[in-house]
């Protein structure tokens, strides 16, 4: 690996953080980040929860504070522009990381670099919304490069994965994959140099006491875990990927790449084992675990990728096909100086560009001035972080926090939902007064048989009172 | 003069005496089993294929094909010699086909039956999603076998036995709709033969692939039937939980995952002279692993077909890459195999006369109902999982939907039946149209609470397994 270059990676990472930018502000879960974040910055860390009725005094998870703070941090100097900047800053670094590693692995072949970030840029983009994910993702992006030099010899690097991690572990749960790669790889060059064996060890340790350091303590390995292994199926994002839809399909192709370029090209790629396999095996769990794979698999794709096609060509009888060697650039450090000042440029135009407006329209909106105050909602699932933000004097039912209603309220929201046997005794026990959910769930079909009285309903809501 | 045995061919013999074995204690249970039946009695007693419905009141009189008449009158044949045992015996059979070809295929590459054992086995095990009682087992019989001519014509220089192959798909092509992957296997190989090979095998297997996908024209509906199979491909997904994708965390995914991440890290150490040298085309084993792989994950009942080409490659690189050296192929002696295999065929006897169950399970099913529905009359909407039974067993009540989901009711029916059981807006619009006086389905469905609230008579339920409404 090379000294990382800026120049391209820089504008590239620009360029797309300026795409990224132009998509408005609206995603189910941003607002219940927005509502953690204001509450944490003005009132301190809140352990327990206090927006749903349902969980009084619950302990919540504390996995992505930080996260929650720069999205409400950035609200509160720029409002919705302000986490539009956030969205691009973070999408360009992502794009950035993931070319200069691929940049780094193949010297002076920005092309090859790019067309090795493809993958990466084109499944991310699915996830290039506001939330603390995003953010995991560039650190994710992060870790992986500074391995990657680790698995050179830079072993410096190594200790520089455990800052990011601890800054990892408190913007987003997905640190635990940052974890898991981290002990791999350096047992992986641990097995290969007995001299590394003792640091080997030493950064194993401190990258478990990274994942330490956050107000969860170890209480953040269990939430991670139980997470990984007994994900929300019932989530599209959670789900399995599917790989006959559009990210599916870009996932699949991604897979193929790095199947065709290990097994058409040169081998004895055990440090490449130690980093793709299991990041492979974390992209087939879920939906939102696909882009991981093609952000680590970049580097490889730009270093073997050459290879294996050129090991095809002549299998196949072709003239023979090589990268050309390209002499050492003379550009210097002004040139990607000033290239860093327009890729800086090329961001702040697109943040200027994108919309200022929330695509609140996906939301319940009109039901908010009707809304009666204090406990009795229950609204639906992706909802809840709207009304959180929108409706703070109306607790809810649920939200996308999910893990604290895991257990009698979760069970209690699908069974009013979905029309269950015992959806009667559930709105009595919870006392239940009004619902706000979809046209099309079985409630408000029933609701509307039984002539409840319709507060507001539309295409996308309706809200029954409960007599 | 005795004329050894290969080592491989015994101990195949013995991964599908183990698979037969486990097969038969297996009692009959599937959902689709029972209008399989029926289709295939109808084709008997008519002596002309069902192109037609007759069992439900949905579909009535529309033509549809599922693509497997020669496997469904197979299916009615062997019930009506055998009973419930005659198709665990087919069942058991073909499984141990399945097995035996599986492995063998695996040991020609890998002829170390320990290093071999682990991905065979895995194949095996996850080969179970698919052991019901259908003509898909017909494809996971002939799927293997496929494989295992050709890997023997490629890596072993046995052209001649590609000669079989066109026999094989005018079969396969009438006994189920897979077929149309057995011949994605063929054009991998003969892809590659054309790319990589010298002449000799690009001739055969080009014919080979040119003389199968002819054959397989031989079915009733010609070469649609290839279209057919890509279209399912596509589509059905979205209302069948078997052809959805495959969950990684648990069960046979963790195993599938196992088997293809392991395929990966292999060639990521062993690189393309690596595998050259152990297993001979890297290409062809990432013409193979790559595409079937995917469509393991993509469909899940796909899966097995997965594993049965990645078991080679794993079984023969991983030792390649713990720097095992190779071994050749044991010989043992005729007659002692010849015993070997005839206890293995005593065994299975005994346990199909002794362990082998002789009535289906049918704790899933509404059993209840069945004496219910004779003494009613109307229109039912029944639960999916429950038409094929209901076909069999309630014959007076053609039924609402039933297995035959992808060929006959996607999407307006299956739709129909998700709008009224999940009570959408348009579920009384639904039982009106289709005019449905009986339901039948799990209590715990929107539609049954709120039919029974709404005054809908219970004729009968057995508690958290089914209720039977009537219409007031």
């Amino acid at each position: 690996m090379s000294r990382p270059q800026v120049l391209v990676p820089a504008v590239v990472g620009a360029f797309f953080g300026a795409v990224a930018a132009q998509q408005p502000v609206g995603d189910l879960d941003l607002w219940w980040h927005l509502a953690t974040g204001a509450q944490t910055l003005a009132h301190g860390l809140a352990r327990t929860d206090g927006f749903a009725w349902t969980i009084p005094g619950h302990a919540v998870l504390l996995d992505q504070w930080l996260g929650d703070v720069v999205i409400a941090g950035a609200y509160a100097i720029g409002s919705w522009t302000g986490i539009v900047a956030v969205r691009a800053l973070a999408v360009a670094l992502l794009v950035a990381l993931v070319v200069a590693a691929a940049l780094a692995a193949r010297p002076r072949r920005p092309l090859v670099a790019l067309l090795a970030s493809l993958p990466a840029i084109a499944l991310s983009h699915y996830a290039w919304t506001d939330r603390p994910e995003l953010l995991g993702y560039v650190l994710f992006a992060g870790v992986a490069l500074l391995l990657r030099f680790g698995q050179a010899g830079n072993e410096r690097a190594f200790i520089g994965t455990l800052p990011l991690l601890a800054l990892w572990s408190n913007i987003h749960g997905s640190s635990g994959l940052g974890l898991g790669l981290i002990v791999i790889v350096v047992l992986e060059r641990a097995l290969a140099w007995r001299e590394f064996r003792l640091r080997g060890a030493i950064v194993i340790v401190a990258a478990f006491v990274a994942t330490l350091l956050t107000p969860s303590g170890p209480a953040a390995w269990a939430s991670s875990g139980g997470h990984f292994l007994a994900p929300p199926r019932f989530i599209q994002e959670e789900g399995v990927p599917d790989l006959r839809s559009e990210p599916g399909i870009l996932f699949a192709i991604t897979v193929a790449l790095v199947f065709a370029t290990a097994f058409l090209g040169p081998g004895r790629r055990r440090a490449e084992a130690a980093i793709l396999v299991p990041v492979a095996f974390v992209s087939l769990t879920a939906t939102r675990h696909m882009p991981f794979l093609a952000i680590a698999a970049a580097p490889y794709l730009a270093v073997d990728g050459p290879e294996a096609i050129t090991a095809t060509l002549r299998l196949i009888g072709s003239r023979s096909w090589s990268l050309r060697h390209v002499a050492e650039s003379t550009r210097g450090l002004v040139a990607e100086l000033v290239g860093v000042v327009f890729a800086a440029g090329i961001l702040v135009l697109g943040v200027a560009a994108g919309p200022r407006a929330t695509m609140s329209d996906a939301f319940p909106r009109d039901a908010l001035v009707l809304l009666p105050p204090g406990p009795g909602l229950l609204n639906r699932y992706e909802w809840g972080g709207f009304l959180i933000w929108y409706a703070p004097a109306t607790p809810v039912f649920v939200d996308g926090r999910l893990f604290p209603y895991v257990g009698e309220a979760l069970d209690d929201y699908r069974a009013v939902i979905g029309l269950h046997a015992n959806w009667r005794d559930v709105l009595t026990r919870r006392g239940i007064r009004t619902l706000l959910v979809a046209p099309s769930d079985a409630i408000a079909v029933r609701a509307r048989d039984l002539g409840w009285p319709m507060l507001i309903s539309t295409e996308k809501f309706t809200l029954v009172r409960v007599p | 003069m005795q004329f050894p045995v290969r080592g491989t061919t015994v101990a195949g013999a013995l991964f599908a005496t183990a698979a037969s074995a486990f097969a038969l204690l297996i009692p009959a249970s599937d959902p689709d089993l029972f209008w399989h039946l029926a289709s295939g009695d109808w084709m008997l007693d008519h002596r002309e294929l069902l192109t037609l419905d007759v069992f439900s009141f949905t579909r009535s009189g529309m033509g549809y094909r599922t693509g497997q008449w020669l496997g469904e009158v197979v299916l009615a044949l062997v019930f009506r010699a055998g009973g419930w045992l005659g198709l665990e015996l087919l069942r058991a059979s073909l499984v141990g086909v399945a097995a035996f070809f599986a492995s063998r295929a695996t040991m020609r590459v890998q002829p170390h039956v320990g290093w071999a054992a682990i991905p065979v086995i895995a194949t095996i095990l996850v080969s179970r999603t698919i052991w019901a009682d259908r003509p898909q087992l017909f494809t996971l019989a002939l799927f293997p076998f496929v494989f295992d001519l050709l890997i023997a014509a490629r890596l072993e220089g046995k052209g001649r036995r590609l000669a079989l192959l066109p026999f094989l798909f005018l079969a396969w092509a009438n006994l189920h709709g897979a077929f149309v992957a057995g011949l994605a296997l063929v054009a991998v190989f003969v892809v590659e033969a054309l790319l990589a090979r010298p002449h000799e095998l690009r001739g055969a297997m080009t014919l080979a692939f040119v003389g199968s996908a002819l054959a397989s024209f031989g079915n009733p509906d010609g070469p649609r039937a290839l279209f057919a199979g890509l279209g399912y491909a596509s589509t059905s997904g979205a209302y069948i939980v078997e052809e959805g994708p495959l969950d990684v965390i648990g069960g046979a995914g963790v195993v599938v995952a196992g088997l293809f991440l392991g395929s990966l890290a292999i060639a990521f150490v062993l690189g393309y002279e690596g595998i050259a040298a152990r297993l001979s085309s890297p290409l062809l084993w990432a013409g193979l692993i790559v595409p079937f792989g995917l469509l393991g994950f993509a469909i899940q009942r796909q899966v097995t077909l997965a594993c049965i080409v990645i078991a080679p490659f794993v079984a023969a690189g991983l030792p390649a890459v713990l720097g095992r050296r190779q071994v050749t192929p044991l010989l043992l002696p005729r007659l002692g195999s010849c015993l070997f295999l005839t206890t293995c065929g005593i065994v299975l006897a005994v346990e199909a006369a002794a362990l082998a169950p002789r009535a289906p399970d049918l704790t899933g099913y509404p059993v209840g109902a069945v004496d219910v529905l004779a003494r009613t009359q109307g229109n039912v909407l029944n639960e999916y999982d429950w038409g094929g039974f209901l076909i069999r067993m309630a014959p007076a009540h053609p039924v609402f939907v039933d297995g035959r989901g992808a060929a006959l009711y996607v999407p307006d029916v299956l739709g129909d039946f998700d709008e009224a059981v999940r009570l959408r807006p348009g579920y009384r619009a639904v039982l009106d149209r289709w005019r449905v006086d009986l339901v039948l389905v799990r209590p715990a469905r929107p539609l049954a609470v709120a039919l029974r609230d709404g005054g809908w008579r219970v004729l009968g339920e057995e508690i958290d397994k089914w209720v039977l409404l009537r219409r007031p």
